[in-house]
């Protein structure tokens, strides 16, 4: 339960990952060792996250993966993705453009999210993925322990931001 | 001389001396006290006026029952009308005004509606004023001036407000006895256990009555439960916050006061949060409300509930009168007596209308007071306020009272009983049940995972409530998945014997004109009833309306047990034969920022913003909505009007270059080694034969045979295919298409994702569109023959990847650019630069719109839903062979029969302006009713051809080709006589798109 006494604080930062790729029909069997150069052995379960050398797999959905890296040079480029899942049944497409990213941190950062998203951010657990709204927009949350990194359509950033602004207030950020 | 506080006692902290002013007089009061219990000690005895009346109200209640004590709270923008100061808690500087009086609450000239009470009963303005009927309008004006009670602040609003969603195992509504009791018995089971509590520190009647729980004084047991719970991580208590709903699956709503008792919020600091709780398991132990009974002039300052009395002495140190009588039917009220005694005032008697003794207790609380026991207060005598008491004495059970004396005293503690507060549990849709033993409906069918306990279970004796209590606690967690690890010990109280209650739903008049109210706040008394049932209005329902009894914001709390009962004795029948009305959502009055959050003004719903809004922004564009997106109209340039700026960015396109943003285009990614196949199933027309590298318009229908979309697709690959939507339908497309991939055709191997945000999309359209797109890409790479008409290639623009289509949207030969929608603005800035040379503009909506009719291009306008693919022109679209989405029910007779409306253009003959969305009719209607044949879908001036031009769809329209019809607006009163024509206006060959 949070401290309510306590003064609460939140931080909001917006993330630039130079890649994201929506992976859809990608299985744990099938996918096997092939993303083993890249330091991920297996799969997340439904809901959950792992991370590689230097990106980091979302399972967004059944047999949907959200793959992401803050890395510049990262060697998992689109192509090398489709590469190494040729002969599976899963498809990649590029969202590196496609959405906002924020780090939603503090010691209220439970708090502030429980301010615009119905789901139960209080029973995520590090390594969770939930896809729910915020402030009435789709959103794509991560929870890093009391760290979230939230995903929301690039379109809707402006209006995403101008809720963080306002219901941040109450935090004094 | 009335109400004072004793110099001694409470739980107020006498150090903190607070100054506030009530009608601009200044008054103190101490932190702790409310400004009920304030006022009171500063012997203000009129705090308001009745709604229909004008009689003058004091304090009734000591909390959310309060039916007639509301002020207007606070100056300026945080003015709030009708404020229970029974919940305000004091704070230095508080400013509050009395109400629904002029020119002051002791001096209302609105009295004058007291005096002529008579000519006012029920209903009396349903009768009154039905004549003549053409005066209503001049009636209601008054009525309404005469209606309500406070009024509203009129500047914004400048708090902040917020919600919250919080999830629990067990959420417990009410932090008195019984509730405290179930969140040990939860929260020790390691349950994840939520607290409600509307006061700001809980505890219920503990916190003054003197009670004994587990051999100890109760405020110990109290003390150490809450200290014991705020140990616990699992557990979570809110103060302050009162559940007003409950709705589905266990879904409360709860209104957190987070600064109303502060004089402002600190900054950032919100004033009110709705909690939105999801709870496993409920547990309600929201206590019950004492009720009054109705006797003459029941309503005046000085009549109060006896439990209130007991509060404002135990905890405010406050006598609220110096000499009292208590009038009850049951033994709690006994225990005032020795409250008031504390507080230094006299009870002058106990007025019981039982013929019975009460119980031990009680006895023992009655000390050597005086008991008048069957007797009743038949009236009470007082101009402003209560200075005399009429008793009447009930000869046997049955009999009316008679006169029997009076009793000097300014201060009447009545007790008709208590009420369960059972409306969450309504809301739940929870069937009630009547007890007879207590006068009251209860809960009662069970309802899964909802547990009442204490008070509102109508059990009301402190060991019943904190056994049940503790009971529903353990079940809940249980109910929730968890074990108790450890046995629970229940706290214990005395079990003592109480005297029954005796119902007295009214005391009856016996030729006194006195009023008898039942619901104080509305004025509603027991003639009233009686009328309303005399004129047929026997059902509760309808006599709720009639009368307005249990309405605004008190909704019944002390009032609804006798109105319904008093029914049911003019029914001759039992109360549960009568029924109650339904409790609904919000318990109590929730404002209406703490409702909207965040979400109001611009806030109030989602907009999306173009990658290029911020560039249009800076170049002055008009920005206008389109359905969720902001997009540019046109960019008026100094001393432009709308009109000149539309034009001229349409004529820029017909004989230059332009540039507009088409970034809100839906955009889907269908990959997968069956997207060939499926687009085939999905659109009318071919897809498997189109060569990687090509594009081609697609329509689609819906199940019912009628268009739904349309757009480009390009085959990027063997197995990827780049769609595009409509603005407005790529979110339905995109369901429409998940739909029948995971549901109807399984088997296929396909993935679909949306790319609308991932690719912006700018249209370069006009003669130089070539020379401009030459100097970005290459002559080579934008010549005819590496991309021809409906040909897409990949680029790069400024070492950012793009791909171009050879497609246009407004008839002149045109491309559009995809990017990744981050490099959008750079792409953007680098075409404008290349196409100054040939003085390439930016173009906006309204000109695209103009553009598009002029080529006969249809949008939403004419994919209206009613639409079929042959209406639009498409019908040789529909490939012959092969199933498709729509297909069967699109060869439907009706769907194909002659008489349909079919897409034309119409262009005015006499020059007038095509209204939008005129009805077309063959013949000038001259005032006369015509029937229609079709509707104006589209329409604008046209500069390419300086006339007035539109589309239309009008019946077996393709026939009628240079026939005059009429545009029809009835609303405008104008008829213009068009020319239905071929729709496309300029260049029917195609020749500039594909040149």
């Amino acid at each position: 339960m949070a401290n309510r006494k306590s003064i609460p604080s939140v931080l909001v930062l917006e993330i630039e990952f130079s890649l994201l790729y929506q992976v859809h029909g990608l299985t744990i069997e099938s996918c096997g060792n092939r993303l083993n150069e890249f330091g991920v052995h297996l799969l997340p379960a439904y809901g959950r996250s792992a991370a590689g050398d230097d990106f980091e797999i979302l399972s967004n959905g059944p047999g949907m993966w959200l793959v992401q890296s803050r890395k510049r040079d990262s060697e998992l480029t689109l192509v090398r993705l489709r590469e190494l899942l040729t002969d599976t049944d899963a498809t990649v497409t590029d969202l590196s453009s496609a959405r906002l990213t924020v780090q939603v941190a503090g010691v209220s950062s439970r708090t502030f999210l429980k301010k615009g998203c119905p789901a139960d951010i209080d029973s995520l657990e590090s390594g969770d993925v939930i896809s729910s709204v915020i402030g009435h927009l789709g959103a794509t949350i991560h929870c890093m322990g009391d760290e979230f990194t939230v995903y929301v359509l690039q379109s809707f950033g402006t209006d995403f931001w101008e809720w963080c602004r306002l219901s941040t207030m109450e935090f004094n950020m | 001389m009335g109400a004072f506080r004793n110099s001694s006692g409470g739980t107020l902290d006498r150090t903190k001396r607070i100054r506030f002013r009530f009608d601009g007089k200044q008054y103190s009061g101490f932190q702790g006290d409310t400004l009920a219990s304030a006022l009171l000690a500063n012997d203000v005895r009129v705090v308001g006026r009745s709604f229909k009346y004008h009689r003058p109200r004091g304090v009734f209640g000591m909390g959310v029952e309060e039916p007639s004590a509301m002020v207007r709270l606070r100056t300026g923008a945080r003015a709030e009308p009708n404020i229970r100061v029974t919940e305000v808690e004091l704070f230095d500087g508080l400013e509050a005004h009395s109400q629904h009086c002029w020119p002051s609450v002791n001096f209302d000239l609105g009295a004058i509606a007291n005096v002529m009470s008579p000519l006012l009963p029920a209903g009396f303005y349903y009768k009154t004023f039905m004549w003549p009927a053409t005066k209503w309008m001049f009636y209601e004006h008054f009525i309404r001036k005469a209606a309500g009670l406070g009024s509203s602040a009129t500047e914004p609003d400048p708090d902040n407000y917020s919600r919250s969603y919080e999830f629990c195992d067990v959420l417990i509504v009410g932090a008195g006895p019984a509730g405290l009791s179930a969140a040990l018995s939860a929260a020790s089971s390691g349950a994840k256990v939520m607290l409600l509590d509307e006061t700001p520190d809980g505890g219920g009647r503990l916190r003054f009555d003197d009670e004994v729980i587990n051999d100890e004084p109760a405020d110990k047991w109290l003390n150490e439960t809450f200290r014991e719970l705020s140990k616990m991580p699992n557990f979570d208590i809110r103060f302050r916050t009162t559940a007003f709903g409950y709705y589905d699956q266990n879904m409360v709503s709860a209104l957190e006061r987070v600064s109303d008792h502060l004089p402002e919020p600190e900054p950032g600091q919100v004033r009110q949060r709705v909690l939105q709780i999801r709870a496993k398991q409920v547990v309600l132990a929201s206590g019950a409300i004492e009720r009054s009974i109705p006797f003459g002039y029941n309503d005046k300052p000085g009549v109060m509930l006896a439990s209130a009395v007991r509060g404002y002495a135990l905890k405010y140190a406050v006598a609220c009168g110096r000499r009292a009588v208590v009038f009850t039917n049951n033994d709690s009220a006994y225990a005032t007596v020795a409250a008031l005694h504390a507080v230094g005032a006299q009870t002058v008697a106990v007025v019981d209308s039982r013929t019975q003794s009460p119980g031990k207790r009680a006895l023992e609380q009655l000390g050597d007071v005086k008991l008048i026991q069957g007797s009743v207060v038949m009236n009470t005598k007082g101009l402003r306020s209560v200075q005399a008491v009429e008793i009447g004495q009930i000869a046997g059970e049955g009999d009316s009272p008679k006169k029997s004396h009076t009793i000097r005293c300014d201060l009447v503690c009545v007790s008709g009983g208590w009420t369960p507060t059972v409306h969450l549990f309504s809301h739940a849709q929870g069937k009630l049940k009547f007890d007879d033993s207590i006068g009251a409906f209860v809960p009662g069918a069970d309802i899964p995972a909802l547990h009442v306990a204490g008070s509102s279970n109508g059990e009301f004796s402190l060991a019943a409530c904190l056994r049940q209590g503790s009971d529903a606690g353990i079940e809940s967690a249980k109910q929730a998945g968890y074990e108790m690890t450890a046995s629970v010990s229940i706290p214990t109280a005395p079990e003592e014997s109480v005297g029954d209650m005796v119902p007295i739903w009214s005391v009856p008049r016996m030729g006194s004109r006195a009023k008898r109210f039942v619901d104080i706040q509305n004025d509603v008394t027991i003639d009233d009833i009686e009328l309303a049932h005399t004129e047929g209005f026997v059902s509760i329902e309808h006599l709720k309306r009639y009368t307005t009894l249990g309405m605004g914001t008190d909704q019944g709390r002390t009032s609804n047990i006798n109105g319904l009962a008093n029914l049911a004795r003019l029914r001759e029948t039992e109360v549960p034969e009568v029924g109650h009305t339904t409790f609904r959502p919000p318990y109590t009055p929730v404002s209406l920022g703490a409702l909207a959050g965040v979400d109001f003004g611009e806030h109030l719903s989602p907009v999306r913003r173009s990658p290029l809004h911020q560039w249009h922004e800076r170049n002055h564009a008009h920005l206008q909505n389109s359905g969720v997106w902001k997009r540019p109209a046109y960019y008026p340039r100094t001393g432009e009007n709308v009109q000149d700026a539309i034009l001229r960015e349409t004529r820029h396109v017909r004989e230059k270059v332009g540039i507009t943003d088409v970034s809100s285009l839906g955009k889907i990614d269908v990959q997968g080694r069956d997207a060939a196949e499926f687009l085939e199933r999905i659109y009318i027309n071919r897809w498997k034969s189109l060569q990687i590298g090509r594009c081609r318009y697609g329509v689609m229908l819906r199940e019912d045979g009628f268009v739904f979309d349309d757009g480009t697709s390009t085959r990027l690959s063997e197995n990827e295919f780049y769609m595009t939507t409509t603005t407005a339908n790529a979110g339905p497309v995109l369901e429409h298409m998940e739909l029948y991939a995971q549901t109807v055709w399984p088997d296929l191997h396909v993935h679909l994702t949306s790319i609308s945000d991932q690719w912006a999309g700018m249209a370069l359209a006009g003669p130089f569109s070539r020379n401009v797109l030459s100097s970005v890409i290459g002559e080579q790479a934008s010549n005819n023959e590496n991309l021809p008409y409906m040909g897409v290639i990949k680029a790069r623009i400024a070492d950012v990847s793009v791909l171009v289509f050879r497609v246009s949207f407004s008839g002149e030969l045109g491309y559009e650019i995809h990017m990744p929608s981050r490099q959008a603005e750079l792409v953007w800035e680098t075409i404008l630069a290349a196409g100054q040379e040939w003085e390439i503009a930016p173009y906006g909506l309204e000109a695209m719109t103009i553009l598009r009719i002029e080529k006969g291009h249809v949008v939403t306008a004419e994919l209206d839903g009613r639409t079929t693919a042959a209406d639009l022109g498409f019908g040789r679209m529909m490939k012959p062979d092969g199933d498709y989405v729509g297909r069967r029910l699109a060869e439907r007779s009706a769907l194909t029969a002659n008489g349909r409306k079919q897409l034309v253009g119409i262009r005015s003959i006499d020059s007038s302006p095509i209204p939008r969305g005129a009805q077309i009719i063959a013949e000038p209607s001259v005032g006369k009713p015509a029937q229609t044949v079709g509707q104006v879908t589209s329409a604008c001036f046209s500069p390419h051809l300086n006339r007035e031009i539109g589309l239309a769809l009008i019946k077996d329209g393709r026939l009628i080709h240079g026939k005059t019809m009429y545009a029809a607006s009835p609303l405008t009163g104008r008829e213009v006589p068009v020319e239905v024509v071929h729709p496309i206006f300029i260049d029917p060959e195609g020749e500039r798109v594909r040149g």
